[in-house]
């Protein structure tokens, strides 16, 4: 009776697809009394200007999507690509949305592929001619590529499998590295199969070519953020890993171990590896950790700061905790400090991160030491559902001054970035 | 971590225990071990079954015809020493598993998983007789070792009046594992105490014909306590800590299992037969020591027997966690890939069988046991919202399945599996299946 009773009340909650379910909450950011602190070292950056300053999300508009689970998100121009996921109901998740954004989403196209259950990651290329699309589960596990000369109408290239990537392409990244175009694959396990990353050189886009499998990763070699010839992998129980391939005498063809730290809980799903242009700062690595979940309602994991001053020897220094969510992917707007993080159940939170995260005074510090983000004073602004709503934030990518975000149960949201 | 070391310290002393034993009467049983001769048994069992799924998937019904248990048993003994073995050949005939609704493991799903070709293969060592503590109280103890089921939980369901396997197979046994099991019996009159140790590896099986994970031998643990205050009445309780079972590499979900169960048995096919199980059981998944989900099971199940005849029921309300599907809808991926749920359902069957007398002997030893099988089961989301939503995926908020088939018997088959050394003391009759 009362699963009904609840059943009734969401089936409403549905309906009303909300303008307004996003509340956009104002998170009067505590800044002076936790910014203003002569106990302990001082910080080795100038402190941000931005802490303390209220900031607003609005709403732009929603494009609903309610017969499969939405993935992920990447904007190119005015048109975002969003992934599929699982099961809804009997539907798999085997299509990539095409939305038009010049104004609140609009849908207007979609791509099958064929023989998917996930198409979990979606990536455009630096120069937005190559859309890249993750295929899970196995046996079909590959990666599609698609031409993009009419970014509304990709075109298939090819679609990549070998008996290296057909255990399901969990996470794909592209990104150049002198000059070349890879594919960085993180690949799922199975029993006896180990988790693995496998490197494609995409020179040729229809005719990718295995440059490298590294077997890492436990159980899960999850994700990857690759810049300046630097490889960073999130290899869930093995935390975080430093990989040189190119800027200092490796390649995607022969990676070379620069250092590893395991990130406290394990569990190390997502990273990215903070370049700020203000201060030519190249020291923090922001790692997602992926606790325990119910995907559409509960979900758990922590934000962990890196410090990767000296790459062979990262450092834990921080983190920020979200009691009842859990952090998965990111996005960043670098020229302002500001780092996006989706939430899950918890929706989205905006986190200042310039400057100085591994120095805090103790009463900013959490029970084993590290500098706590949320006590410092870190936290721009969140969205979250209203009391009743429901949201299962995926994905979040910021671009042209706005951030869109992907949401399992709802589509692609639009806010105006702070 | 407390109970773990608990659990190898009482492993070690009944080692220890029966090492002692075994030195005291060493020569004088050695004295008797050479005059002694070799026992054996042989047993060869099989189902044909023809099930009726309504539906099984997306409101579709399935009807398959499908040979299920297909086994060979072999039982050796000489004086301190004896062997079980069974062959289980559902790697030939079940690959694609058996229809049976709400069942899940081993990567299948409302599909249950075929058993390993080396079901059981387990050797143990008995160092006496049991040991008079007084004229009215004995003491016995032993070792076992191989593979085969950890001393954990209920009788598996192979040994039980139904056909279809309950969808607590997964919370209430842990089976073909490599282990090492310690047991001591306390008996006065009918009556009896019994605690097993065991360590083995936590690796389900990855498949039909995989071995173990032998690096992994050890990780895990069971201690099963059983009482019987009167010969037909026994109640059981278990604890288990299974690392990683679902990902033969390790890094999985860590299982923390629990099981209290009540069961009684009559005399076994006498006139009036009478069988009763009731069992609890819990699991937690684990990670990092931390609870991340937790499942429950209730089941009771009964059953009388009439001059071969029988008719049985079972209900069982039981937790299942619902992870993604592969392309084959009745498979999903194993170690839950992000370690997230899409929900848990709650599974309420309802199964009765009827089961005639044997129908022809075409041999002395063998037996031909037709039965007619029906269960219904309703499969509710335990959490609102839900990403699975069980009357949208199955296309209907109730499965019914209507199975009809023939037990085939030939030769002696144990008539309860997975209780070795001391827990066999009264069991390893040569007594045919309980009830089939």
């Amino acid at each position: 009776m009362e699963s009904d009773t609840t059943r009734r009340r969401l089936a409403r909650t549905t309906q009303r697809l909300p303008r307004a379910r996003w509340v956009t909450l104002l998170m009067a950011v505590m800044a002076s009394a936790c910014q203003v602190s002569t106990e302990g070292n001082l910080p080795i950056d100038s402190t941000p200007e931005t802490v303390g300053i209220p900031l607003v999300l609005v709403s732009l508009g929603q494009g609903p999507v309610s017969s499969r689970f939405t993935s992920d998100v990447w904007m190119h121009g005015n048109t975002a690509y969003t992934g599929t996921w699982g099961n809804r109901g009997t539907t798999p998740g085997n299509a990539v949305l095409i939305w038009d954004v010049t104004g609140p989403p609009l849908l207007v196209d979609s791509v099958i592929v064929p023989l998917a259950g996930t198409t979990g990651d979606v990536q455009v290329s630096d120069d937005g001619q190559l859309l890249a699309v993750a295929i899970e589960p196995r046996p079909n596990g590959g990666l599609a590529l698609y031409s993009l000369t009419n970014p509304r109408k990709p075109q298939l290239l090819t679609r990549y499998t070998s008996p290296n990537v057909a255990n399901g392409v969990h996470t794909a990244e592209i990104a150049r590295v002198n000059g070349t175009l890879y594919a960085f694959c993180s690949i799922d396990p199975a029993n006896l199969v180990p988790a693995k990353l496998v490197i494609l050189d995409l020179t040729d886009p229809s005719r990718p070519v295995e440059s490298a499998v590294l077997t890492i990763g436990s159980p899960i070699m999850h994700d990857v953020f690759v810049r300046d010839g630097l490889l960073f992998t999130a290899e869930w129980n093995d935390g975080l890993g430093i990989w040189d391939i190119g800027a200092m005498g490796g390649s995607p063809a022969q990676p070379r171990r620069l250092g590893r730290v395991a990130t406290v809980g394990g569990k190390a799903h997502n990273v990215y590896w903070f370049n700020d242009p203000l201060t030519g700062s190249k020291r923090y690595a922001f790692v997602g950790e992926e606790g325990p979940g119910t995907i559409g309602l509960a979900s758990s994991g922590d934000i962990h700061v890196i410090d990767v001053s000296n790459f062979a020897a990262p450092v834990e220094v921080g983190r920020y905790t979200v009691p009842g969510a859990g952090v998965h992917n990111f996005s960043m707007d670098e020229s302002r400090g500001l780092l996006y993080a989706a939430y899950y159940n918890g929706g989205l939170r905006v986190l200042d991160i310039r400057g100085d995260l591994s120095s805090c005074p103790a009463s900013q510090k959490s029970p084993d030491g590290r500098c706590d983000l949320e006590r410092m004073g870190r936290v721009k602004a969140l969205l979250q559902a209203e009391p009743n709503g429901l949201v299962y934030v995926w994905g979040v990518h910021f671009s042209g001054g706005a951030l869109y975000v992907s949401d399992m149960w709802n589509g692609l949201w639009k806010f105006s970035a702070p | 971590m407390t109970l773990a070391y608990t659990a190898r310290g009482a492993f070690w002393l009944v080692w220890c225990a029966c090492g002692r034993l075994d030195a005291q009467a060493a020569s004088a049983a050695d004295s008797v071990a050479h005059r002694s001769k070799i026992e054996r048994s042989l047993g060869v069992m099989a189902i044909g079954v023809l099930t009726h799924a309504a539906p099984a998937f997306d409101g579709r019904a399935f009807t398959e015809l499908q040979v299920t248990q297909p086994m060979l048993s072999i039982g050796l003994s000489r004086n301190r020493l004896s062997f079980v073995g069974i062959a289980n050949a559902e790697g030939y005939t079940l690959r694609r598993g058996e229809l049976n609704a709400g069942i899940y493991g081993e990567g299948y799903v409302d599909r249950r998983h075929p058993h390993t070709l080396v079901h059981e293969a387990m050797v143990t060592w008995m160092p006496r007789a049991p040991r008079d503590v007084s004229p009215r109280m004995s003491l016995a103890f032993s070792l076992a070792a191989g593979r085969g089921f950890v001393p954990f939980g209920s009788d598996d369901p192979m040994m039980r009046p139904f056909e279809k396997y309950p969808v607590n197979h997964h919370h209430a046994q842990i089976l073909e594992r490599i282990q090492v099991i310690a047991s001591t019996r306390l008996t006065r009159d009918a009556r009896s105490v019994t605690l097993e140790v065991s360590t083995f590896n936590g690796d389900e099986p990855a498949g039909p014909f995989h071995g173990p994970r032998w690096n992994r031998m050890g990780d895990s643990w069971s201690v099963r306590g059983t009482v019987q205050p009167m010969r037909q009445l026994e109640l059981s309780v278990s604890e288990a800590s299974v690392i990683s079972p679902e990902l033969q590499q390790g890094g999985a979900f860590d299982h923390r299992q629990t099981h209290a169960a009540l069961r009684w048995d009559g005399a076994p096919l006498q006139p009036g037969h009478r069988y009763l199980l009731a069992e609890w059981a819990r699991t937690d998944e684990r990670t990092n020591g931390q609870r991340a989900f937790r499942f429950h099971s209730l089941l009771v199940e009964g059953g009388y027997g009439w001059r071969g005849a029988l008719a049985a029921a079972r209900l069982e309300r039981t937790d299942r966690g619902e992870e993604g599907r592969l392309a084959d809808p009745f498979r999903a991926p194993l170690g839950h890939v992000d370690f997230q749920l899409l929900g848990v359902t709650q599974w309420t069957v309802a199964t009765v069988v009827l089961q005639t007398p044997p129908v022809a002997q075409p041999l002395s030893s063998a037996r031909l046991v037709p039965f007619l099988e029906l269960s219904r089961a309703r499969p509710v989301s335990r959490q609102q919202p839900s990403a699975f939503e069980p009357a949208t995926f199955y296309g209907a908020s109730r499965l019914w399945s209507v199975s009809l088939g023939m037990r085939v018997h030939v030769g002696s088959l144990r008539h309860r599996m997975g209780r070795y050394g001391v827990m066999s003391l009264r069991d390893h009759t040569g007594t045919q299946h309980h009830g089939k």
